[in-house]
């Protein structure tokens, strides 16, 4: 969290969504009312939430087993720029108990041939984001995201 | 967000799938669905439409690949038009676009259909 002596400023949501791809229109619908509140610009929005689709859905289909808690928590932060000369900054976390899962270790696709085989998210991932960070942390996934840009 | 699906057959063998709205995770399954019954070997070539696709993950896209296979398989062509900026980008990320026919408009595309046609009656195909 960032501390109010830090002078800046940082708007936070934080949502609960069970591990199901069926659940990512929820999650769009909770982005898009804190991006919008946020006055994240529509172009920033858009990719993000390609961003959140990506990971959410690899989560849920590969971070849990049957009869797990498939409660991925998501945690949207944005921090506002101190200085009209600084960058506004977005971070996704997802954090789950589920099994050891780092979506980086996922490798793109080699070829043009294997490009239906899958492996496109994460390559969409890297792009659209600056930052991409996997840690394990108390039997916890913890995968945090955060992509800079110029407040317009 | 859904996913509209307009599917018309135009002369000479065209299957043209006009897309709009959000090609997701969620609506993936039904543009999957189209392609399965009615990309088959009796079709010549398959345009996809995009001008009214607003949104696309790697879920669409994998749909795309996979209607593109079938008609490589087959020998048929595959085109896509009107991608916007943002689909543009989607597809310049996971540098798909080489090896693909991609038009940025309809008449671009008129004109390659037209040659190719051309081409037929001249034998030279």
């Amino acid at each position: 969290m960032i501390s109010s002596n830090t002078g800046s400023v940082a708007d936070q949501c934080i949502v609960n969504v069970e591990g199901l791809t069926s659940n990512c229109q929820r999650l769009f619908d909770e982005w898009e009312s804190f991006a919008v509140g946020a006055g994240v610009p529509a172009d920033i929005r858009h990719e993000l939430k390609l961003v959140i689709e990506e990971t959410f859905v690899n989560i849920a289909s590969y971070a849990f087993d049957d009869n797990m808690d498939r409660t991925v928590e998501i945690k949207l932060m944005h921090h506002h720029a101190k200085e009209p000369s600084d960058q506004d900054i977005i971070t996704i976390s997802f954090l789950d108990h589920g099994i050891a899962f780092d979506p980086l270790a996922k490798s793109a696709p080699e070829s043009q041939d294997s490009l239906d085989q899958g492996g496109m998210g994460i390559q969409l991932i890297r792009s659209l984001t600056d930052q991409q960070d996997y840690r394990r942390i108390d039997q916890r996934n913890v995968f945090t995201l955060s992509r800079r840009y110029t407040p317009r | 967000m859904s996913l509209e699906i307009s599917i018309t057959d135009q002369p000479g063998g065209i299957k043209r799938i006009a897309i709009g709205g959000s090609l997701d995770t969620d609506t993936a399954p039904q543009l999957q669905q189209e392609v399965d019954s009615k990309i088959t070997d009796t079709v010549n070539t398959t345009i996809i439409d995009f001008k009214e696709l607003d949104y696309l993950s790697s879920a669409g896209l994998r749909v795309i690949f996979k209607a593109k296979k079938i008609m490589d398989n087959s020998g048929g062509k595959f085109l896509l038009v009107n991608l916007q900026p943002q689909i543009k980008k989607v597809f310049e990320i996971i540098k798909a676009l080489d090896g693909m026919n991609v038009f940025k408009d309809q008449n671009e595309m008129d004109d390659y259909l037209t040659d190719m046609q051309n081409k037929v009656k001249d034998g030279d195909i």
